[in-house]
This record gives structure tokens, C-alpha cells and sequence, in this order.
């Protein structure tokens, strides 16, 4: 790329993405340090200063190191079978990789209670009485639970890493006389390192500014739960944006610090040698015992899923001290599905999840074009603020894009004019701020995809295209993206499930009914009073198993290619 | 081919299902033209399905035509005045700038408090208008949500006067609880009461359900109760004002004073006898006590109220603080095959005030007259009806039962004509509200000056010192229970401020301040208490090679 294109490029996303990321981040965070007018970093030091807070981030930190650990533990073996092996199952298991990530807001916690709770469904099924699960262990029932749901990130990853190793580099230490274990320290693992450490990067962010999970098992001293209990007291108090502004600080500098160790670039393997190795086949029992940790771990892993479905079909309250549900009725599916603002906002949450996804593969691609094509040196910067939409708190975001809404519909301009106000301000019409703010959070997968593709895509290729006289854009269109396009469609189905599911900004920026995304009425339906979580289960299972074909369906149309995403540098 | 095939015809028929299974959409003789209303609310689906559709009704009847509501959904009550106060703000400073006035740092700040300092003339010029072409938020009413925030609201300007009501047959002031003013009207009204799961107390062992708040403090229900955060909501933290309350109320009855005595006393408002206000002091100091103990045995304090009856009904917490309807609406739906409620509410006797959920009308409504015929209609015969009556019945709701109570008075007195058609038996002591709240009355003197104090120890004491908190618990439990333990007993509960010095100590710091340092002065009192058990343990052990005897210690999960 040339350097004058690279600078406007970078200038144009730059500019995009701190208009719709880091202005509304900054006038949130700005209640922190402007107080009465003044700037203070009075709330800043008393963060820092404060036993309460510094022992909170230090509990985020140790969750997020058990976090990643586990997961590691899990993903690791699991990936290192799926590259080896091949087996009776592991497409359906391939597919059904991403499926613990999918789980509905507010309904998932019913689900994992009903499952886990002191009449719930374990301890019914071992006989154990009121075992209390939920309240014992907190710290290791937040690890347990977020390892559980996080660990396909870490698995794709380093599936993808695998994937890409030469067999040939094996095969040599082989024939040198390293085999089984010793082999897999000194060749695999190191080979495969770059793809590990992407993945644990974006487990360890994810996991240390986490609030769903915390909040389900009571966890309340760390630093996710602060900021939540400090933003909804009734009293407006700067503490928790200073608060969150080291939390993303920290969360920066422990990415930095990833990408870091890395230590420059990865093995690069120019081609793949042409060998007669790839996966084994297993048969007979070999094929079972391979597959039998995919089962188990899955099993685990969707447990949660599966007490919200059985939540779903139960009767109110015919599901108790017992493994499942005493009464079965569709009744929860027919009121829940057919409801009023069922439709409507299946309707605006489709909608408004691809028009975000469409502004992201535009921002995403142009980002990861800088980063991997340019040799700006600030590409690296751009690079890890794109991944900061990761790390800060929905509910911040949202209060941020409430702000800027709520200053633009009150210009005079836009309160008489009945077009600005349906663009510009949410009482309104949400939908632009909805299709930003789904945009903004969910660009880090993309920006990782299209790098990933990026990377592995030769720039001789693009050159070559260039020399024979097409342009610039040509050349993207017709050699680069088509070249790219299995990365994108990884990228692009992440984002768009999570659009899906996304909470803190669907809940304050859709406020008329008719506007409501699918997690709003999931919300509503569970306000009700008695059969509302049942109401509210049978929405979240009809998403989660919506998203759920969404995802088998495009992994069994993408093969192998599905498994390459998040390399990071 | 056919396994893409496959694919695309499940997603397609996944996405299909809600189109197949849409309930015909009732028809609805709202025109482009007819009247708009726009109400923000924190009430559930099933409350603004039943209002909306009502109010259309009464309206046309009425009035001529039909009036569609739009709902504003932003969350609870908390996130609704947060979200007003900031709508206001920029919708003044707009209006003000425009005007070619500046607009100095700290504005908004005064602009909402009672008094200002500042800028006196942003202050009047922003209680003064009330037009919705120069300061608005576009919404008409703020419709429920509690009294705690619909006062709050008026002391910060945003909610207006409504004159020319009739008299609906209901007090403005009740058990110390506003139901009406200028501002506020109260339609419909709830308690605070205790809920708890037979199977849970059966299986640990308790044959007297909880009665009282104090049954809450006992030792078997460690780590089994569900409590709702009063750091974040005004509701729930004047709950807790009123546990305390009680707790003043019966150590004054203790001390010698008869309730004929205290009302002369508060009454004449001065020349307090030194025992009288030792004995209201010690209550209070009771009563945060009490509440200590609560949160001991707390298993979490939740932000969302409706959680506690939840898990109280499938068995996750044994027993809960919640609100009236919620606990009885979720007692409703977890019958067991028999069809026997698994879970039961009781308020605790004069245990709880009787609040109001009111309606107000916001600052530069933009259809004003509609929104206060909206007023009316609430407290109307017919609205008062969809709160208790049954859905199908005669005047009562349509498809959801909403079992709140009514708060004119007249649907007690006349209770037999309403029986047929309620959902609960309104001439039951316990669940008459003017009943209830003949038994509790409200002193404003004992616990309202300090209001913050008391929700910023809870913080302190319950919340951020949980931990520690929950340990010494445990530790004073197992050992015997608090009469075994008095040395520990007695550090766990010191308190860093008494009723007396209270107000004066916050106000002399910064709450950031004081609110770090008493959190600091009870997680060390708690690892001091827990130090205290077990060097008393270990003593007892040493006395036990004696051959002294040992009563068996509470066995905890």
C-alpha cells in the first residue's frame, strides 16, 4: 500500500472510529475527571488509592488468569485431537463449537440455576439433597462457568494455529527422534504459539471485564461488579468512570503486553510440503475414545442450554427437587412466540444486527487493510484500539450513546424536523445508535478475522495484480476479498450472533415497543411476575437455536476454514 | 447440496415459527389525529397492556376518542430519573443557550437542587416554565416507580402541579408514607413483607416460619436469605428505613413511653426528655443491628427486586425481603402438583409501612390535557378496578391479573361488593392496607434525617464488607450461636456512629471519605470478632481437657 493512500486510509478509519466509538466512551469517562465544571483526578487517585477497588481489579486479574488457564486446559487437547484425527462426529462437534457462547441473556442464569441450584436439577439426579453449589466456591464457580463458555475462542484459535503448521517441520523432528510428548514442547507448542496467545488474549480481556457471570454467582468484589453496583446506586458517582477507565488502561497494557510476547512474528510457513501426513483416521473404539472428551466437555458446556430449554417446556413451577421438568406444555412457546412484540422484534433485531454487520466488514476490512498492508508505525496503536470495544462495559457504552443522542435531539435543528429526529434521536428512533453500537462492539472480531486472512493471504498476489495495471480497488474487490472471504464469513457470523444477544444497549436505547430488538423482549417477557421466566426461556431458546443453525449451517458450508480466526500480529 | 439444502430449510423454518404462531393483532380504532400519550414507566408488559388499553377505552367513552400510549421502557425507577434528570438538563440548556445566555459549569447541578447557590435565575427560570415548546422531554407522564423517585423528581423541578381533581377518597399522608400531594397521586399501594419456601424450612429443620424481621437474624438461615440491595433502589432502602423504625419504636415502649406519650412528644417537637430520646437512640442502633444480621445471613443483595421471590419459590434462597404482589404473584405460579403454594408472603406485624406507587406529570408535557385525564382515570373507579379485579370480570382486566391493591378507601369499606370479582379478599386484615397501617406508625424524626446514613452504612456494613462480614457469622454460628460468644458478639456489632452524632460526623467529610473508612472500621471489627471466636474455641479446648462438657455446635452446610 502506499504510503499517501495508507495515511488517508488511516486517517478516514481513525476518524470513523472515534466518532462512534471513542467520542461516546469519552463523554462517559469524562464524568470521572470533570466534576463541577473541574477537571479532578480526585476519583482517579481514589481508585487507585482505595483497598475497596485495588482489591477488586486484583480479583478481575485472578479470574481472568483461572479463566484462561482452564480454558486453555480444555481447548488445547481438544484442538490438538481435531487437528489430528479424523473421526465419526467431529463435524457435528466442529459445528457445534461456538454453541456455549450462545446463550441468552437474563434466561441463562435461570437455566444454570435450575440446573445448579439448592432443589435443582444435579442435585436431584445424584440424590444429593439442597446442596448449595451457587453459594460455596464463588471464585471457582465464576472460573468454571466463564472457562466453560469461553474456551471455543481459544479452541478455533488454536485449531487455526495448527491447521497451519507444516507437517513437515513434524515429521522432521520425528525422523530425528523426537517423538510424543518432547515433540509436542519443543516443535508443536512453539509452532502453534502465536495462535495460543491470541486466543488467551482475548479470553483473558473478555474474562476480566466480565460482569454477566460474576453477577450470577454472587462474585461481587471484582472490578466488573464495582463499576455495575457504582453505576445504578441511586446517587450519581464519578467513581466508577474513573473506575472503568483503569480497568481499560489495564486491559490495554495486558494486550499490549500479548502482543509483545509474541516476539516479533510468528514461524511463517510459506506452503504447506506435500506429504502423505494429515489427520489419522479412528476407528472403531479409537474413534469413540477420540471423540468421547468432545462429548464430555460439550456435555458440560451446554448444560446451562439445556436448563433453559427445559425451563422453556415446563409448566410454572412443575420443575422442582427434581432432574426434569414434572409437567411438559408448548403453552410457554405459543404465548411467548406469538406475543405482540415477538415478531416485530425478531424483525428489528435481523435488521439491525446485518445493517452492524455491514458497517463492520466496511470499518473492520479498512482497519485490518492498515494494519497488515501499511507500514505505518501507528498502525499498531489503531490495532489496539480495536480491540478496546472488548473490554469496556456495555452499560457505558450505552449511557455514552444516550448522551450524544440525547445533546443532538435537543438542537434546535433536530427537534423540529421530523427526519433529523428519526435519525438522530433515540426517544424516537434508535436505530442508527442501535446499528453503531452493535457496529462498534462487535469490530474486534472482525478486524481480528480480516488480519488473520490478511496475514495468510500473500501480498505477492495483490502485487501481481497490480502490475498488470489494475487499480487499487479492483484489486481488493476482485483478488483480495474473494481471497479473504472464509475469514470474513467467520467474522461476520460471530459479530452478527452477538448483535443478536447483545444487552446493555438494546435495553436503554430502545424504548418504544416498536423498536425493540429480540433481547428487550426477552427482558419484558421476564419482568412479568410468574410465568415470565418461562415466557422469557421460550424466546431465548428459540434465539439461541436460531443462532445455532445460523453457525453449524455456515461452518458445514465452510470446512476446515471456519477454524481460522483471531490471529493476533 | 442436500446437506445445504437442509440447513437453509431449517433456518428457515426456525425464523418462520413466531410469523405462524402471531396472534391476530387486536384491532384498535386509534387514527392518525386521535390523541398520543406518552408515558415512561418501569411497571411490566402486563400492567401497561392492561392501562393502555383501558384508558383508550374510558377515553373514547368520555371524551370522544380513542388514545393510543406510548410506552418509554428504560428500566427501573433509578434508571428512569437518572435518564428525566439528564433529558431535562440538556433540554434547559438548550433552551437557555439558544437564548444567547451562557451556560457556566455547575449549572446543572443547581439548576436540580431545592436551593440554589449559584445560579438563582437558571434555578427560577427552569421551575417557572412549563411549556413543551421550550423545555420538554417530550414525555407526559412518569407513571409508577415508587414514592421515594417521584418525590425526588419534584424536588429537582421535574415533575409539575395538577389543580382541579376531585377528591378521591383517600389520605394525603399515611404510617408516615406520602400518598398524594400537588405532584404525586398514589393509585396503587404495596408492603414489605417476608416470603419464605415450606420445603426449605422443613429441610432446615424450622417449625416456626419467620414472622418478624428478627426471625430473619437467626442462625439456621445463614447464607439463605435473599435481600434486595437498598444502595440501589429508594423503595427497598425505605424498607429498611423501617425495619429500623420498628426497632425504635420498641425499645421507646421498653423504656417506659406509651404511644399516647410519643405522639404528644413528636408532637411539640421540642423539649425531648434525655431518657426518651436515649431510648429512640438505642433503637436505632437496635435496628441497624438487626439489619447487620439480615445481611449476614444474606446470600446476595440483589439489584432487581423480582429476583428474591424467584428464588425463594424454586428453593435457591430459603427466605427473602420482598414486595407484597411480586411474592404473591410468584407464590401463585409455584403450586406443586397438589396445588399447594410452595411459597408463602406475610408482612411482618407493624413491621412495614404501606407506600404508594404514584403518577405523576412531567415538566412541559406535550399533550397535557390527556396526561392529567390519565391521572384521573387511574384513580377512577374503572382504573382502580384493573388493579385487584380478575381478568374477565366485569370492569376488571382483560387478559392479565395484575393483584395489586386498589387505594381508595372506599373499595375496603364496601369490600363485599368487590369480593365476587377480586383477585385477593380485600376485607382480610392482612391485606387491607389501612389496616396494615393503623399498626405501623411512622415517627420522621427517629430515621428520616438520616436516610442516606442509614443506606450508606448498609453499604459499608453489608456490602462491601460482606466478606468478612459473612466469616465471622459463620464462625460466631458454629461456635455456639451469639450467646456463646459475647466477646465476639460485641466486636462484630460496634458501630462507628450513633443516631446522636450521626448526620453531624457525615456531614463534617466527604461521603467518598467516610464511606472508605467505616468499610475499613468493620471488615477490621469482623476479622477481630472471627480472632475472637477462635481464641475463645481454643480456650474452651484447653478447658475441656478438664473435663468440662461442650453443647454440640449448629452444624453448617
Amino acid at each position: 500500500m502506499r504510503r499517501s493512500t495508507a495515511w488517508v486510509v488511516f486517517a478516514l478509519c481513525s476518524a470513523a472510529f472515534g466518532v462512534l466509538f471513542l467520542l461516546p466512551l469519552g463523554v462517559v469517562l469524562s464524568g470521572g475527571f470533570f466534576v463541577q465544571g473541574r477537571f479532578t483526578l480526585r476519583y482517579l487517585a481514589g481508585v487507585l488509592q482505595n483497598p475497596i477497588y485495588a482489591e477488586g481489579l486484583w480479583n478481575s486479574f485472578k479470574i481472568a488468569v483461572g479463566t484462561t488457564t482452564v480454558a486453555m486446559l480444555i481447548a488445547v487437547p481438544l484442538a490438538w485431537l481435531a487437528n489430528r484425527y479424523e473421526f465419526a462426529g467431529k463435524k457435528l462437534f466442529s459445528g457445534l463449537v461456538l454453541v456455549p457462547m450462545i446463550l441468552p441473556p437474563f434466561v441463562g442464569a435461570i437455566g444454570f440455576q435450575q440446573m445448579f441450584g439448592q432443589y435443582g436439577a444435579v442435585n436431584a439426579l445424584f440424590g444429593l439433597g439442597p446442596v448449595d453449589w451457587l453459594g460455596r466456591s464463588r471464585y471457582f464457580g465464576v472460573v468454571a462457568l466463564q472457562a466453560f463458555g469461553l474456551y471455543p475462542i481459544l479452541y478455533l484459535n488454536v485449531l487455526a494455529a495448527l491447521a497451519n503448521i507444516d507437517p513437515a517441520m513434524e515429521e522432521a523432528a520425528e525422523n530425528l527422534g523426537c517423538r510424543w510428548a518432547r515433540k509436542f514442547w519443543r516443535i508443536t507448542l512453539p509452532l502453534m504459539m502465536p495462535g495460543l496467545f491470541a486466543g488467551a488474549t482475548l479470553v483473558f480481556i473478555w474474562s476480566f471485564t466480565e460482569l454477566g457471570t460474576p453477577l450470577i454467582m454472587n462474585y461481587t468484589r471484582c472490578a466488573p461488579v464495582q463499576v455495575f453496583d457504582a453505576l445504578k446506586e441511586i446517587n450519581t458517582n464519578p467513581f466508577p468512570y474513573a473506575l472503568v477507565t483503569v480497568m481499560l488502561a489495564m486491559s490495554c497494557l495486558l494486550y499490549a503486553a500479548g502482543k509483545v510476547a509474541l516476539g516479533g512474528k510468528a514461524y511463517a510457513m510459506q506452503s504447506k510440503a506435500a506429504t502423505a501426513g494429515g489427520p489419522v483416521t479412528a476407528r472403531g473404539w479409537r474413534g469413540w475414545l477420540v471423540l468421547l472428551p468432545f462429548v464430555v466437555v460439550t456435555g458440560v458446556a451446554l448444560l446451562p442450554h439445556a436448563g433453559v430449554l427445559l425451563t422453556s417446556v415446563s409448566e410454572p413451577g412443575s420443575w422442582y427437587q427434581s432432574v426434569l421438568p414434572q409437567r411438559v406444555t408448548w403453552e410457554n412457546y405459543r404465548e411467548a412466540l406469538g406475543h405482540g412484540m415477538t415478531v416485530g422484534s425478531i424483525r428489528n433485531s435481523l435488521l439491525y444486527s446485518a445493517l452492524a454487520v455491514m458497517v463492520n466488514i466496511a470499518l473492520g476490512v479498512t482497519i485490518a487493510f492498515v494494519v497488515v498492508r501499511s507500514d505505518l508505525r501507528a498502525r499498531g496503536v489503531l490495532d489496539t484500539l480495536a480491540m478496546l470495544p472488548l473490554a469496556v462495559p456495555g452499560l457505558v457504552m450505552a449511557f455514552g450513546y444516550l448522551a450524544i443522542s440525547s445533546y443532538l435531539g435537543n438542537l434546535a435543528w433536530v427537534k423540529d424536523n421530523r427526519f433529523w429526529q428519526h435519525v438522530l434521536d433515540v426517544r424516537t428512533n434508535p436505530t442508527l445508535f442501535l446499528v453503531i453500537a452493535y457496529a462498534v462492539r462487535r469490530l474486534p472480531y472482525m478486524v481480528r478475522s480480516a488480519v488473520a486472512g490478511l496475514q495468510q493471504t500473500s501480498v505477492a498476489l495483490e502485487e501481481s495484480a497490480a502490475n498488470l495495471g489494475a487499480r487499487p480497488w479492483t484489486t481488493v474487490r476482485r483478488i483480495t476479498l474473494p481471497l479473504i472471504a472464509a475469514n470474513l464469513v467467520a467474522g461476520i457470523l460471530l459479530a452478527f450472533s452477538f448483535s443478536m444477544l447483545e444487552v446493555s444497549d438494546s435495553l436503554m436505547l430502545a424504548q418504544r415497543a416498536d423498536y425493540f430488538p429480540i433481547t428487550k423482549t426477552i427482558y419484558e417477557l421476564f419482568q412479568l411476575i410468574g410465568t415470565g421466566k418461562y415466557l422469557a426461556a421460550a424466546l431465548g431458546v428459540w434465539a439461541m437455536i436460531f443462532l445455532a443453525v445460523t453457525i453449524l449451517g455456515a461452518s458445514l458450508l465452510l470446512g476446515k476454514k471456519m477454524g481460522q480466526l483471531f490471529r493476533v500480529g | 447440496m442436500v446437506r445445504n439444502v437442509t440447513v437453509l430449510a431449517v433456518a428457515a423454518a426456525v425464523v418462520a415459527l413466531p410469523f405462524l404462531l402471531r396472534q391476530p393483532a387486536e384491532t384498535d380504532d386509534w387514527r392518525p389525529g386521535d390523541p398520543v400519550l406518552t408515558i415512561v414507566t418501569p411497571h411490566n408488559e402486563a400492567i401497561r397492556y392492561e392501562f393502555a388499553r383501558a384508558f383508550s377505552e374510558w377515553h373514547r367513552q368520555h371524551h370522544g376518542r380513542p388514545v393510543k400510549v406510548d410506552w418509554l421502557n428504560i428500566g427501573g425507577a433509578t434508571e428512569i430519573s437518572r435518564y428525566l434528570v439528564s433529558e431535562y438538563v440538556a433540554a434547559m440548556r438548550a433552551w437557555w443557550t439558544a437564548q444567547g445566555k451562557p451556560w457556566p459549569a455547575g449549572a446543572a447541578d443547581d439548576m436540580l437542587a431545592i436551593q440554589p447557590s449559584q445560579f438563582p435565575e437558571i434555578h427560577a427560570a427552569f421551575r417557572a416554565v412549563d411549556d413543551p415548546g421550550k423545555v420538554t422531554a417530550r414525555i407526559d407522564l412518569f407513571f409508577g416507580g415508587g414514592e421515594y423517585d417521584h418525590t425526588r423528581l419534584f424536588q429537582q423541578g421535574l415533575t409539575v402541579p395538577v389543580t382541579g381533581l376531585p377528591d378521591f377518597g383517600y389520605p394525603a399522608q399515611i404510617s408516615g408514607e406520602t400518598w398524594r400531594t400537588a405532584t404525586l397521586f398514589g393509585n396503587t399501594v404495596s408492603t414489605f413483607g417476608i416470603c419464605y419456601n415450606r420445603d426449605r424450612l422443613r429441610d432446615l429443620g424450622v417449625v416456626t416460619p419467620p414472622r418478624r424481621w428478627v426471625d430473619l437474624t437467626a442462625p439456621v438461615y445463614f447464607g439463605q436469605v435473599g435481600v434486595a440491595d437498598p444502595t440501589k433502589s429508594g423503595s427497598i432502602a425505605k424498607a429498611f428505613e423501617m425495619i429500623i423504625q420498628q426497632q425504635c419504636h420498641e425499645a421507646v415502649r421498653a423504656a417506659g413511653f406509651t404511644d399516647a406519650q410519643v405522639d404528644e412528644l413528636e408532637r411539640a417537637g421540642k423539649d425531648f426528655p434525655p431518657a426518651y430520646n436515649a431510648a429512640v437512640g438505642q433503637g436505632w442502633l437496635n435496628g441497624v443491628r438487626l439489619v447487620q444480621l439480615i445481611g449476614a445471613n444474606a446470600r446476595y443483595f440483589t439489584d432487581s427486586a423480582s429476583k428474591v421471590p424467584i428464588d425463594v419459590s424454586t428453593g435457591d434462597a430459603a427466605v427473602g425481603l420482598a414486595i407484597d404482589f411480586y411474592a404473591r404473584f410468584q407464590a401463585q405460579t409455584s403450586r406443586d402438583a397438589r396445588g399447594a403454594e410452595r411459597m408463602v408472603y406475610v408482612t411482618p406485624a407493624g413491621g412495614s409501612s404501606v407506600s404508594c406507587d404514584p403518577v405523576g406529570l412531567l415538566r412541559g408535557a406535550p399533550n397535557r390535557t390527556v396526561a392529567v385525564r390519565f391521572i384521573e382515570f387511574t384513580l377512577s373507579e374503572a382504573g382502580q378496578k384493573l388493579w385487584c379485579y380478575r381478568p374477565g370480570t366485569p370492569g376488571g382486566p382483560k387478559k392479565y391479573a395484575l393483584r395489586r391493591l386498589p387505594i381508595r378507601e372506599e373499595f375496603y369499606r364496601q369490600a363485599d361488593r368487590h369480593l365476587p370479582f377480586v383477585s385477593d379478599p380485600l376485607n382480610d386484615p392482612l391485606i387491607n392496607p389501612y389496616r396494615l397501617a393503623e399498626q405501623f406508625v411512622y415517627r420522621s424524626r427517629w430515621t428520616a434525617r438520616l436516610f442516606n446514613v442509614q443506606r450508606d452504612l448498609i453499604r459499608a456494613m453489608c456490602l462491601d464488607s460482606a466478606d468478612e462480614l459473612r466469616a465471622a457469622w459463620r464462625a460466631i454460628v458454629r461456635a455456639g450461636g451469639p450467646a456463646r460468644c459475647p466477646a465476639a458478639m460485641a466486636a462484630l456489632q460496634r458501630l462507628p456512629v450513633t443516631w446522636a452524632n450521626a448526620r453531624e460526623v457525615t456531614s463534617r467529610q466527604d461521603r467518598l471519605t467516610y464511606l472508605g473508612e467505616w468499610t475499613e472500621f468493620f471488615r477490621r471489627n469482623y476479622r477481630e470478632a472471627r480472632n475472637q471466636v477462635g481464641q475463645a474455641a481454643s480456650l474452651s479446648a484447653a478447658g475441656n481437657r478438664g473435663g468440662d462438657k461442650q453443647d454440640a455446635c449448629l452444624i453448617l452446610p
